[in-house]
């Protein structure tokens, strides 16, 4: 596999189409689903895709064809991500009216019986700092201090914000939960 | 290595290789700006550029076929729609002229005297006075129709100019747009049989 994504990657170092259009095919339903957990909505999605993309054709000179391609390629598009939300990835410094502890126990039982559709819906309702932090560390699984360096915070600033992303996806589960049961 | 809680659990393993076919306008986007030329080199060129570099020869031959067919069927739609024709009836008294030519001059004045006369093609009368130029050019044309020297009705009749006229100087001018002219001509009769 990897060689073939080598052999791929080298063909469209040489501007063939056909390779292009086999790369977008290959990769973009996978970047497609990372890009929706980083956006609010399916349009700005769609535009981080396309601005992925078209940094991975621009940059691809830059791979040096060591480790796995779509490994590369998904930090291409997280990168994307957090670009395209630079202006508004503020982080808030405001304490959290409620602790985590102070929260409910969610009941495991409904939190495996989410789909990926309603987790997403759960995601895209962050802001837009949460939901990077948030992504990054528990399914990208990048580290406390690798997100401080990428968000060009303190990793403190990093740590403390991704906990109230926890805490909010938390809330939201329990919300969910309690709506449900009741109706 | 540090355990993680149900939550991060359940969103780690549901996203991890999640996939969702994003639409297709995204790669139109994204390969229009990787090759502005090809995306405007309109549909029937994509397919065409897909079929091959996708080695699809019987998609590929398809539509070139299909562009051949329609490239003919435009050329000849536009050649004709360009060029009509001019067509009529020679006359020989109330009779048709069965025999005889028919010969097209292009005139490039616009007002008499015409200086720039030019002979621009000949038609054969048929057996019905019917004679017939295709695919003319726009322009203004005289039109002269002479009998066979050696039929009837060049001994009663001269070469006369459309519509009804022995010199070209004072004949009808035709002026010839898009549309097909149809042009009947009388011949006149000549002194002798006048007398």
């Amino acid at each position: 596999m990897i060689d073939h994504d080598y052999d791929l990657l080298s063909r469209c170092l040489k501007k063939e189409v056909a390779a292009e259009d086999q790369l977008y095919h290959q990769f973009a339903p996978k970047m497609y689903g990372l890009c929706l957990r980083y956006a609010g909505n399916e349009t700005e999605a769609e535009d981080i895709l396309q601005d992925g993309f078209m940094r991975l054709f621009n940059h691809m000179h830059q791979f040096r064809f060591e480790g796995r391609v779509e490994a590369w390629i998904r930090r291409i598009f997280v990168r994307t991500a957090i670009n395209y939300y630079q202006q508004n990835l503020k982080f808030s410094m405001e304490v959290e009216l409620k602790n985590a502890d102070d929260l409910p126990a969610l009941q495991e039982d409904a939190l495996s019986a989410l789909s990926a559709k309603e987790l997403l819906a759960i995601i895209q309702h962050l802001t837009p700092a949460y939901r990077t932090i948030f992504n990054m560390h528990v399914i990208e699984n990048y580290a406390i201090t690798e997100i401080a360096d990428l968000l060009g915070i303190s990793e403190g600033t990093a740590r403390s914000q991704f906990h109230r992303a926890k805490n909010r996806v938390r809330q939201m589960l329990i919300q969910r939960e309690n709506y449900h049961t009741i109706s | 290595m540090e355990e993680k809680d149900p939550i991060e659990n359940k969103f780690n393993t549901t996203f991890s290789g999640y996939e969702q076919e994003p639409p297709s306008r995204v790669w139109d986007n994204i390969s229009g700006k990787l090759h502005p030329g090809v995306k405007h080199a309109g549909f029937l060129a994509r397919i065409l550029a897909f079929s091959f570099f996708r080695n699809k020869p019987i998609l590929f031959f398809l539509t070139i076929g299909g562009i051949s067919v329609s490239l003919l069927f435009t050329g000849v739609y536009f050649g004709f729609k360009n060029h009509p024709t001019i067509r009529g009836h020679a006359y020989a008294g109330e009779a048709r002229l069965n025999r005889g030519s028919a010969e097209l001059f292009q005139v490039a004045d616009k007002v008499m005297p015409w200086d720039s006369v030019t002979h621009y093609r000949s038609a054969i009368i048929d057996n019905f006075g019917h004679f017939q130029f295709s695919r003319v050019g726009a322009g203004n044309y005289l039109l002269r129709i002479a009998p066979e020297e050696s039929s009837e009705a060049a001994k009663n009749f001269l070469p006369s100019w459309f519509d009804r006229y022995a010199t070209s100087d004072s004949c009808t001018r035709i002026t010839l747009g898009n549309k097909d002219v149809n042009a009947e001509v009388h011949l006149v009769q000549s002194e002798k049989k006048k007398n």
